[in-house]
């Protein structure tokens, strides 16, 4: 740099620190001496004085009544606005964006903090069509998003299919894209509206996309249940148990297990017990502590032909529905297996029942007595108890034993309510 | 143009008789002053647009982590719920008083099953930031709930929706908590609020048939308290929300059995298709099948109980299978079973079917049970032996034949409880019994186990019994006598007598159970063969029970002249002896050894000298020492212990009993040489204990046959110590007699 060059910048430094930044009154600046050289020269002075005295009649007659002034002032605020507004245009949109973010943030605190006026909040935010803010530039998607969730969770199904529909997909964070397509694949399946091919494709793309995500894999299972294939839904609910969050996991897990049930009884109708016992070691993983398994066993066993077996299997799983199960072979195939064998392969005191009723079919009064007062001993005068032993009694032709059993039910079922109330008459026991 | 001045503005006042409008719009023609109030519109309106705006901006800007905040509300919306968990915990890091972050946190924790870090986030929110929102205190309240406290959580809840009630999901989640509870009550109201919430539609159809049974509960809740009004006006409300459930039908039907009887109510639940009167609730004709019956359940209990096998432990909702989680209160792993005894563990399948089949092993177990049970099974399996009858007497009686004192006693007490009906199949078991001995050297016969049993029969066992007079077996002679012996009847023991030898039936005798021979005993009337002849026999061993039913025989004379008679034998005199212990048999073995004599001197001294007797006991034995006289007082005096003990006091006071009788005994006593003496030839001295003792008797009876006695063997005493006692003794009677109201008798 010369020493010409330093003079230079530092005679023209404090007229560069007085300029204005803005570069329109730089150049209003600059044109002054221009301006003021040309008023030097009379026409074009007076062409300019002409003018104003143009105006000046044309305001003239505006400022002699009210209304005249109220509308000169009208303009003069709306031009002196448009002149800011023109002037800080950067500033403006800007604040506009944060403005339109500020508003956003509050409709999500109404949401979260459950109060009402987040949907009208919300709409204020997808009618914004000024620059994004910088900070997060999908605010108006989002909006979009939560208004479809809002209408969808009222019931709302064309007005939450609007609201996503106004979303553009291109370029969406994977955040609101995951809620779009859960939005969009719920609101189709509830609305109905399309082809079960389009939903399907639908579905699919968006497990595809987001293949752990739980509500889609939902959607998924719902769909796969809709079609009706016990073992495709069995596994679609396995999907979904795998993605379940803890607090529902519980009750996916229910609906796994009773999905695995549903599978192993289709595959026992169709005789496919390979499947079958397929679906029955999956159970067991499923439904550890619970007899699912143990009476898909049982059942195919039956199915096969093996009633001992099958006996055996629903015997061990010491369940309700064990018994029942037993209940209905022996029901079905009387004296199917010995009494002695029955108890050792159901070693529940519910069994007693099932050898006193085989016993009194089987015609032996005595051993039927006598395994019927086991049992009415160790259960008491329960319903069951009262219906199997009342059954019992009668193929014995001991009705008014039946009718006392029956007597002691009511009793049981009326008397604790009883206690304390005066001249009820119920003593409490039985 | 001329603009009015703003003070005159403010001095315009209103014309006298117009309103304030008509002042309004006379100040509005005043020049300037719609341009005025113009100017002053749009600049406030300008001014509160760029406040809000201003106000936006600055929230906006406010806000750390911004993105985060906004994707990660996002992600908790749409259950991404690691993701929201990762950037709202990124978010209150930054921005701590983001307080919406931080309640959705609280959410997005409570799905990831941390019920402790979402109550956190929630208390920090109430009590840190002093944040009073309901959404925040339903949270809270959540959360409690998912940490397993239930009234904390419906209190909470309460508080919570103080302020605003009209929150369904707020009501449903005190109702639900309320449930989980088991308070019935307390979750009425909000279960009444929560149906008022409700729009129509299915969800509100399954809540008023849950409330309806909630209203049951309740009700039956305050019957139970003995509130039958209140109970019944909720049954009314139950029923006005169409309730049709076995809860509702129940508490109706009880709310029937309180009014009218619970006999009259039963009666007409059992009478086919007849309504319960007062009960507006109809028992539905066609019950649901139990499954295990395969039957319909009893018309009666059919609308009473739900079909279901599984209820909710909380709130007693009936489940079709074992939920993980109850649909009506959520209550977590709560499916109990309706009838949990089906399902229980039988002990022992093997037992049960032995029970029904009654076999062998089954018989033989309630025998072990009766001999080592605890007692309420013994008494079961007692009972069922009873029951049992004959099919039980083989097995019971090999036991017994196996068993040993109080066991063997106990099955025979059951044997004969039986009756004499098992007679046949008791001397059957008994023969199979014989029969299977292989050497039946050794051990007892169970002949004489049946023996015992049938002892315990009365006469109308004889039908049975009489067959065996025909039999030669000696298994077959042992019970008969045996038997007739425990009819305790002489008479009918004649047919005994008329067919056994003597001694034949003195072993059975002396066989037979205690108790059986003692009431044999009381009824031998005088001169019968058998006091006469059989229990004089010296093979009867059996004095203890003779001497036993002396107290209630109808001839006690008859038995104590057969005791006299049979004298004093060793086994006689010992059963004597101790009878002296006993209150009832004391003054008749008193009697009998005083008549026995000499002969049970020697028994009687020694259980004299026995240092532990009783005191009365000890009278009774120094009576009859009296009694025996003379002849004891050699025996006495030999018993004298070479040193002065506590024992000579009472053989003196035995010897002072005996009296002037026994001086000249005890003169030749003293003059007597003990062994020693002898053996010593005078090197030991005379001077014993023994002679000392003799001197002190005599003066203790100090009458005058003993004053002459001692005289006597005191001039003849030689050793300077016994003459100095004798003299003593002497002078001390002297002294005794010349005393005022001296007395010469015995002392």
């Amino acid at each position: 740099m010369g020493l010409g060059d330093a003079l230079r910048r530092g005679i023209a430094a404090p007229f560069k620190a007085l300029l204005p930044k803005n570069p329109w009154l730089r150049v209003l600046v600059y044109a002054l001496p221009f301006v003021l050289l040309l008023a030097l020269f009379s026409p074009a002075l007076d062409a300019v004085v002409k003018l104003v005295e143009l105006v000046l009649r044309l305001l003239e007659p505006l400022l002699q009544t009210t209304l005249g002034r109220v509308l000169l002032l009208l303009a003069t605020f709306t031009l002196g606005g448009m002149f800011a507004v023109w002037l800080l245009r950067a500033r403006v949109r800007d604040m506009r964006a944060e403005a339109a973010l500020g508003r956003h943030l509050r409709a999500v605190a109404a949401l979260v903090g459950g109060g009402k006026r987040c949907r009208e909040l919300f709409q204020k935010v997808a009618r914004y069509r000024g620059q994004p803010p910088t900070r997060y530039a999908h605010v108006v998607a989002d909006a979009d998003l939560k208004l479809a969730r809002l209408a969808l969770d009222a019931g709302r199904l064309d007005e939450a299919l609007g609201w996503l529909a106004r979303v553009i997909e291109p370029g969406l964070p994977p955040e609101l894209l995951r809620s779009l397509l859960q939005l969009r694949v719920r609101t189709w399946r509830r609305q109905g509206g399309i082809l079960p091919g389009a939903l399907r494709s639908e579905i699919e793309r968006a497990v595809a996309r987001f293949p752990k995500d739980y509500t889609l894999l939902g959607e998924w299972r719902d769909l796969v249940q809709h079609d009706g294939d016990a073992n495709a839904y069995a596994e679609a609910q396995e999907r979904v148990l795998a993605q379940a969050p803890p607090a529902a996991a519980a009750r996916e897990r229910q609906r796994w297990i009773d999905a695995l049930v549903a599978a192993g009884a289709a595959a026992v109708a169709d005789d496919d017990r390979e499947a079958a016992r397929r679906i029955g070691k999956k159970l067991a993983r499923a439904d550890k502590d619970g007899p699912s398994a143990g009476l898909l066993l049982g059942d195919v066993q039956r199915a096969a032909g093996d009633l001992r077996g099958a006996v055996r299997s629903w015997g061990a799983t010491r369940s309700p529905q064990g018994l029942d199960r037993i209940a209905e072979l022996l029901g079905q195939h009387p004296g199917a297996i010995d009494p002695r064998e029955l108890l050792e392969c159901c070693p529940l005191q519910g069994t007693l029942l099932l050898v006193a009723r085989e016993l009194a079919r089987a015609g032996e009064p005595a051993r039927a007595e006598r395994a019927a007062r086991l049992a009415a001993e160790a259960l008491g005068p329960t319903t069951t108890v009262c219906a199997v032993l009342a059954e019992v009694l009668e193929l014995l032709g001991q009705e008014g034993k039946a009718r006392l059993l029956r007597e002691q039910a009511v009793a049981r079922l009326l008397g604790p309510a009883l206690a304390g109330v005066p001249g009820s008459g119920a003593g409490g026991g039985t | 143009m001329t603009f009015v001045a703003p003070s005159r503005l403010l001095q315009a006042e209103p014309v006298a008789d117009g309103s304030f409008w008509q002042w309004l719009l006379a100040l509005g023609r005043e020049p300037g002053v719609v341009e005025f109030g113009l100017s002053l519109l749009v600049l406030g309106t300008a001014f509160v647009f760029w406040w809000r705006m201003s106000a936006l901006v600055r929230d906006a800007r406010s806000r750390q982590a911004l993105a985060d905040y906004l994707l990660g509300v996002e992600q908790a919306l749409h259950g991404d719920l690691d993701g929201a968990h990762a950037r709202l915990q990124k978010v209150v890091q930054n921005d701590p008083e983001n307080h919406y972050a931080r309640l959705l946190l609280g959410k997005v924790l409570a799905q990831r099953g941390e019920a402790a870090e979402a109550h956190k986030q929630h208390v920090v929110l109430k009590t840190a930031f002093g944040i009073d929102s309901d959404e925040n205190d339903l949270m809270l309240a959540e959360s409690l709930l998912a940490a397993g406290q239930p009234r904390e959580a419906a209190e909470a809840a309460e508080r919570a929706l103080q302020r605003t009630g009209d929150r369904a999901d707020g009501q449903a989640f005190v109702y639900r908590a309320r449930l989980q509870c088991g308070d019935f009550a307390g979750a009425l109201p909000a279960g009444r609020r929560l149906l008022e919430l409700l729009p129509d539609g299915a969800e509100r159809q399954r809540h008023r048939q849950g409330l309806a049974r909630t209203m049951a509960l309740a009700g039956g809740e305050r019957a139970r308290a003995g509130d039958v009004a209140g109970a019944t006006a909720l049954l009314r409300n139950a029923e006005r929300l169409g309730a049709n459930n076995d809860a509702t039908r129940l508490l109706a039907a009880r709310l029937s059995a309180a009014e009218q009887g619970l006999a009259n109510v039963t009666a007409a639940l059992l009478a086919p298709q007849a309504p319960v009167p007062g009960n507006r609730l109809p028992i539905p004709a066609a019950a649901r099948p139990l499954p295990l019956a395969n039957v319909a359940p009893p018309q009666a209990v059919a609308g009473l109980v739900p079909p279901e096998r599984w209820r909710c432990r909380a709130c007693q909702a009936p489940l079709a299978d074992r939920l993980v989680e109850c649909p009506h209160c959520r209550a977590a792993d709560a499916a109990e079973l309706e009838e949990p005894l089906l399902v229980a563990d039988l002990t022992s399948p093997l037992q049960a079917m032995d029970a029904i089949d009654v076999n062998e092993a089954h018989v033989q177990r309630l025998v072990r049970a009766v001999l080592d049970g605890e007692p309420a099974d013994r008494e079961r399996a007692r009972g069922e032996l009873l029951d049992l009858r004959t099919v039980a007497v083989p097995a019971l009686l090999r036991a017994a034949w196996h068993a040993h004192g109080p066991g063997q006693d106990t099955l025979v007490g059951v044997l004969r409880a039986m009756g004499p009906a098992i007679a046949p199949a008791l001397f059957a078991a008994s023969d199979d019994l014989a029969h299977q001995r292989l050497l039946p050297l050794g051990s007892r016969s169970p002949g004489a186990l049946v023996g015992r049993v049938v002892q315990g029969f009365d006469r109308s066992a004889l039908p049975h019994v009489e067959p065996l007079f025909a039999s030669a077996r000696p298994e077959h002679r042992k019970i008969l006598i045996d038997f007739f012996l425990g009819l305790h009847d002489t008479t009918q023991f004649q047919l005994v007598l008329e067919r056994f030898p003597p001694t034949e039936i003195v072993h059975r005798l002396n066989k037979a159970d205690a108790e059986v021979l003692r009431r044999f005993l009381q009824v031998v009337p005088p001169g019968h063969f058998i006091a006469e002849v059989l229990l004089r026999e010296s093979t009867f061993g059996r004095d203890d029970v003779l001497l036993a039913a002396i107290p209630g025989a109808d001839h006690p004379e008859v038995l104590r002249s057969v005791m006299v008679a049979r004298g004093a034998s060793t086994s006689a005199v010992t059963a004597l002896i101790a009878g002296l212990a006993v209150a009832e048999q004391a003054a008749d073995a008193e009697h009998i050894l005083g008549e026995l004599g000499a002969g049970a001197l020697e028994f009687v001294l020694a259980a004299f000298a026995d240092p532990e007797v009783p005191a009365d006991e000890r009278q009774r034995l120094q009576r009859v020492l009296v009694r025996c006289g003379p002849a004891a007082v050699a025996e006495i005096c030999d018993s004298f212990g070479p040193e002065p003990s506590a024992f000579d006091d009472a053989l003196r006071e035995v010897l002072v009993g005996i009296g002037d009788a026994a001086v000249p005994a005890l003169q030749a006593a003293y003059e007597r040489s003990g062994w020693l003496e002898r053996v010593s030839i005078g090197l030991i001295s005379r001077h014993t204990n023994r002679r000392v003792q003799i001197v002190l008797a005599l003066r203790a009876i100090g009458s005058a046959a003993a004053q002459s006695a001692l005289h006597e063997l005191a001039d003849a005493e030689r050793d300077a110590n016994l003459r100095l006692r004798l003299q003593e003794a002497l002078h001390e009677l002297q002294a005794r007699s010349r005393a005022p109201g001296g007395d010469d008798g015995p002392r």
